[in-house]
């Protein structure tokens, strides 16, 4: 499509979104810019408060506290109709008396568009969602991954400003789920409106998204585009969020020019180019899965820790092996399949954690346990 | 011992519309962690359901341990089953929903609270015994209501979508202590999902299903590498089919001519001579680059459409220049831009073959 149908592209403000249920606060200060025509995600775990920011954001709930800007327009006394916003929830909710077709172009038929218009935007959003040839189905004659994305489409042509988008793949099979993950940018996209999506899945935020906010107990904690989150995690919570990545207590033995050394508990030693934290301090050595290097048998080499291979998961095109060290601590490999195959139970293996890759965080003060609980 | 054999199991649904199982055969072995894997409405919920004796078959015999249980009571099966919605006792906590198989097989109350300690310390679950369901997050909840099933003594386990209505998070966490148990208590277990990382990543065989049939059986690693179905290679990951056809067959090779006169050299030992073919490859499997190398085959020009970030690795959409779309699957080491121009090579070791299917592709690969 040569412009996107939107017919006007707004930006989203939130200054100190506060939102609280009895004692819980489950919005809790946001601070939020949302640029025109960005698909921004909102992702975190169960009981972050990411449905109720989106919640608050449509006019269906009000705030205790703070400002919402359409365009920089206060919009909290606004009532939801009036926001002009189209949501899809994780629950479909499509009429059940209008076919498909008439389910999708209802919008912007009411909105007044232009018939010619209307109807090639139906045809072009029905066969993005792989649904033209049913579109004289009723929703009842659908099954429940078709009806979700009808929902998908009925949104996408409504022709709003803003697309609020609640866990809009969640409802549906693993299979399908990963097949649309990768349609539905693109489609979002061609209607040029701006945005926001809530998940809880990290790949569907990393491959969707233009930036994320990752939530925790109702506070932001980082935002950023997924390949600065993914590289640069600001905290013990966030990388644990979004990347696959394992974590070791230790204590920096040595800082030098070119690094530090930093002994693991049991004494092993690894190396990092970080030399941001002091001799003696109590530190949190964090590294992907995918970067730590494994090699079977024994090999002597500088900073290698040995290990027993203690569980082998076959993931498709990788292979996740997790090791028990000697030190009594495990570490969890994510390599090719092609390479992972020739690792059996109980192989004595090396690893060597990449020094290039290790994040190095300052013990956290609740523990390193509190800050790994994701529920 | 309980191995498990389905003989020629039918069920069907709607005065015989739907077919949920159609002449179902399987065989599970003692011991065995094994998965039914297929989309929404495949039939794979019903399958677990006449195991348990919830729903009776219209035709065929279940046999649990050798035994025919067709006529069995669900309570005299001994099969314990944990559901996607977890159905704790909401008025009982923790300890007394473990413990309740125990009390109602009349066990006392000290050896009963001894299985409970049992359970909560292999699970390591880290509750308080006397928090009611409704304190707990769903995954600690759904580990309670295997800690149930666990203290029920019973040694086959059914699983029917245990971990869906979880967080992905607390999915993956709880997958490996799945299968941990099931190894560590020595039980049979049929785990019932749609998720195919899930079944390939703690599954000892996995069955495909697809609108009540049973598609295919085999280990993670044989039905991912080796399909025999075009639905099985669609279904478990993702994969890239381009249709052909087959021009030369010469020993342990065959040559494949896809759209635009393009060929393709396979490893697939001499078939379907002249014939219309499926080629398919894995995209982690298509390597690309900037240059040809020498050591490259089947090296085939295009242009970098679109790139979805992944982490580690990069998800790009390649337009070839024969105009054909694939998918890859690349080191995000190296990054590509929309519109760049690449080689992409597809090594002839990993290209699989099919038959073309008489109903046509699209029909193969659907999943609804």
């Amino acid at each position: 499509m040569e412009e996107g149908w939107c017919l006007s592209v707004i930006n989203i403000k939130l200054i100190g979104l506060t939102k609280r249920f009895g004692t819980i606060t489950a919005v809790d200060n946001i601070n939020l810019d949302i640029e025109r025509g960005e698909l921004f995600t909102i992702l975190g775990p169960t009981g972050a408060g990411k449905t109720t920011t989106l919640k608050l954001i449509a006019g269906l709930l009000k705030p205790d506290e703070g400002e919402i800007y359409f365009d920089g327009q206060l919009v909290n006394d606004v009532p939801p109709e009036e926001r002009d916003v189209g949501f899809v929830f994780q629950g479909y909710a499509l009429f059940p008396h209008m076919t498909v077709w008439e389910n999708v172009t209802y919008g912007p038929l009411v909105r007044g568009m232009d018939p010619e218009k209307v109807e090639r935007i139906g045809r072009e959003i029905l066969s993005k969602v792989h649904l033209l040839e049913r579109a004289d189905s009723y929703p009842r004659e659908l099954s429940g991954g078709m009806q979700q994305r009808v929902a998908l489409a009925r949104a996408l042509a409504s022709g709003s400003k803003l697309l609020l988008l609640d866990e809009p793949l969640s409802a549906l099979d693993a299979r399908l789920r990963e097949e649309l993950r990768f349609e539905l940018r693109n489609i979002v996209k061609e209607t040029g409106a701006t945005a926001i999506q809530v998940t809880h899945d990290k790949y569907e935020a990393l491959q969707l998204s233009d930036r994320i906010a990752i939530l925790r107990k109702g506070k932001v904690v980082q935002v950023d585009t997924p390949m600065n989150l993914f590289t640069k995690p600001n905290s013990i919570f966030v990388a644990n969020f979004i990347c696959d990545m394992n974590f070791f207590e230790g204590i920096v033995k040595k800082v030098s020019g070119e690094g530090a050394i930093i002994e693991l508990r049991g004494g092993p030693l690894v190396k990092t180019l970080d030399r941001t934290h002091r001799v003696g301090e109590r530190v949190v050595v964090a590294v992907r899965f995918e970067d730590v290097e494994i090699k079977p048998g024994e090999t002597k080499r500088p900073y290698a820790i040995y290990g027993k291979v203690e569980r082998i998961s076959f993931l498709g095109p990788f292979i996740r092996i997790e090791v028990l060290l000697d030190n009594g601590e495990e570490v969890s490999v994510k390599l090719p399949a092609t390479i992972g195959y020739k690792f059996e139970l109980g192989d004595r293996v090396t690893t060597f954690l990449k020094p290039t890759k290790i994040i190095v965080y300052s013990y956290p003060r609740a523990g390193l346990a509190e800050e790994l609980i994701v529920e | 011992m309980p191995d498990v054999k389905l003989v020629n199991i039918s069920k069907r649904y709607g005065k015989g519309k739907i077919i949920a199982a159609d002449k179902v055969n399987l065989e599970i072995k003692d011991g065995e962690y094994f998965t039914i894997l297929g989309p929404s409405g495949c039939g794979k919920s019903t399958l677990l359901k006449i195991i348990a004796g919830i729903v009776k078959p219209d035709e065929g015999e279940v046999y649990v341990g050798g035994k025919l249980i067709n006529d069995i009571p669900i309570e005299e099966r001994h099969i314990a089953m944990v559901f996607q919605n977890i159905l704790l006792f909401p008025h009982m906590n923790v300890e007394e929903n473990i413990g309740y198989a125990p009390r109602v097989k009349g066990i006392e109350r000290e050896r009963r609270v001894k299985i409970v300690e049992e359970i909560v310390s292999m699970l390591k679950l880290t509750l308080r015994s006397t928090a009611f369901p409704d304190e707990l997050s769903r995954g600690a909840q759904q580990k309670v209501s295997l800690a149930r099933a666990i203290a029920s003594e019973t040694n086959l386990f059914l699983l029917d979508e245990p971990l869906s209505a979880l967080d992905s998070r607390v999915r993956l966490e709880l997958r490996y202590e799945l299968r941990r148990l099931v190894k560590e208590l020595g039980v049979t277990a049929i785990h019932v999902t749609h998720d195919q990382e899930e079944a390939m990543s703690i599954s000892d065989r996995i069955a495909i299903m697809k609108r009540g049939r049973i598609i295919e059986v085999g280990s993670p690693v044989e039905l991912y590498l080796g399909p025999r179905t075009i639905f099985t290679a669609h279904f478990l990951g993702k994969m890239n089919f381009m249709e052909g056809t087959v021009k030369e067959v010469s020993k342990g090779e065959c040559l494949v001519e896809i759209f635009g006169g393009v060929k393709i050299r396979t490893k697939v030992k001499g078939r379907f001579l002249r014939e219309r073919v499926v080629l398919a490859i894995r995209p982690e499997f298509i390597k690309l680059s900037k240059t040809i190398n020498e050591s490259d085959q089947n090296v085939i020009e295009g242009k970098i459409v679109e790139k979805f970030y992944t982490g580690s690795y990069v998800y790009y959409k390649v337009k070839l220049e024969n105009g054909i779309e694939v998918f890859t699957l690349t080191e995000a080491k190296k990054m590509y831009n929309d519109g760049d121009k690449i080689y992409a090579s597809f090594p002839p070791e990993y290209v699989i073959l099919f038959k073309y299917p008489e109903e046509g592709l699209e029909k193969q690969i659907s999943l609804e």
